[in-house]
């Protein structure tokens, strides 16, 4: 399991490589800063980087979860500490809870013609 | 699966869930300012878990490439029809414009699909008076207007007939609409075609995914789940 800071900073490199790293170096990103006022983080966007979360940590971040307990208000005015904080929570839950990240069908890419593989660094 | 090259285009297609041995659903979004996000942060995340949740974004919209035509339900159905060439046969859940294009691809292959959400389909004429985009369209939406065929597209687009929806006969069917939605009268549409379709009208306008999120989410598991799908 890791500390918190190390998941902020881990959460603030896949925000750049979403966003673009000239957007972010405006910005002090810290626990507090909101997704949607203060880094204008378009809804897609947010997708990009829970797409970016279940590579870096696995199915067991379980976000679709996360963003399924919810309501519309509390999706808007998310923060980077509310997020970092689930995450860190579901890191340090029990192994069984959940499969490891290597076992995760999500985390590779699909079998067949259909299949391509991630391009991370392209829409930075 | 995060991007897939199909038919020259660059797609973004987000998946959820894992395969349980019931259909997966696939979601299709509206147009402008629609997106695989429209589902991601409504409905989907509910959905999958129970299920396999595909959620693509149509050409021009989040992710995927802009590409200078094919907005007309015909080339986006091939679209649909290469983005989910991997699944078995499927359930479709599309809002606006997707639902035009889950008819259009449910006629052109029967076999794939096996059963149909509608979620405020344009099937009527409808007063859009006070129901237009905000003055300031900027960014994506203003580059789909200006630089693509879109409009002219979805202009010269047939609207879905009652003898196109009757084709459907035997596919379990759900219409949902908004109480405030201009496109309210498309349920008594496909009710009229389709006797057995399931009909819903709900409070809201056109974005019931947004605005009737509550209601909508467990509607939708209900039907999939009684649909057998």
């Amino acid at each position: 399991m890791r500390p918190d800071n190390d998941v902020l900073a881990e959460v603030v490199e896949m925000l750049t490589e979403v966003v673009g790293e000239d957007f972010l170096l405006e910005q002090e990103v810290g626990p507090d800063t909101a997704f949607n006022a203060d880094l204008g983080l378009e809804s897609i966007e947010f997708v990009a980087l829970a797409e970016r979360l279940q590579r870096r940590y696995g199915r067991r971040i379980e976000f679709a979860a996360f963003i399924a307990g919810m309501d519309l208000d509390q999706i808007m005015n998310m923060t980077v500490g509310d997020l970092t904080a689930h995450i860190s929570a579901r890191l340090a839950a029990p192994a069984e809870d959940a499969p490891a990240p290597d076992a995760a069908p999500d985390a590779v890419p699909a079998p067949g013609a259909a299949s391509a593989p991630a391009a991370p660094a392209a829409y930075a | 699966m995060a991007y897939v090259r199909a038919r020259g285009i660059r797609f973004h297609v987000v998946d959820l869930g894992r395969d349980t041995g019931r259909s997966p659903v696939v979601m299709l979004h509206g147009l402008f300012t629609g997106s695989a996000a429209s589902w991601f942060f409504t409905v989907a995340p509910a959905l999958a878990r129970t299920r396999r949740v595909r959620l693509p974004d149509w050409r021009g919209h989040g992710l995927t490439e802009r590409t200078p035509t094919g907005y007309d339900t015909a080339t986006m159905a091939d679209d649909l029809a290469a983005l989910t060439a991997d699944l078995p046969p499927f359930a479709i859940t599309g809002h606006s414009y997707g639902a035009t294009v889950a008819v259009r691809f449910a006629r052109a292959h029967p076999g794939r699909t096996t059963a149909l959400a509608l979620v405020d389909p344009p099937f009527v004429e409808a007063d859009l008076r006070g129901h237009t985009v905000p003055d300031v369209v900027r960014g994506a939406v203003a580059d789909l207007l200006t630089l693509t065929s879109l409009p002219s597209d979805l202009a010269a687009e047939p609207p879905v007939t009652a003898a196109e929806l009757a084709e459907l006969a035997g596919l379990p069917v759900l219409a949902v609409v908004g109480s405030g939605s201009p496109f309210r009268a498309a349920a008594d549409l496909v009710g009229q075609a389709l006797p057995t379709a399931r009909r819903h009208v709900l409070t809201g306008g056109h974005d019931l995914h947004i605005t009737a999120r509550a209601r909508l989410t467990p509607l939708l598991g209900a039907f999939l789940e009684e649909a057998h799908a």
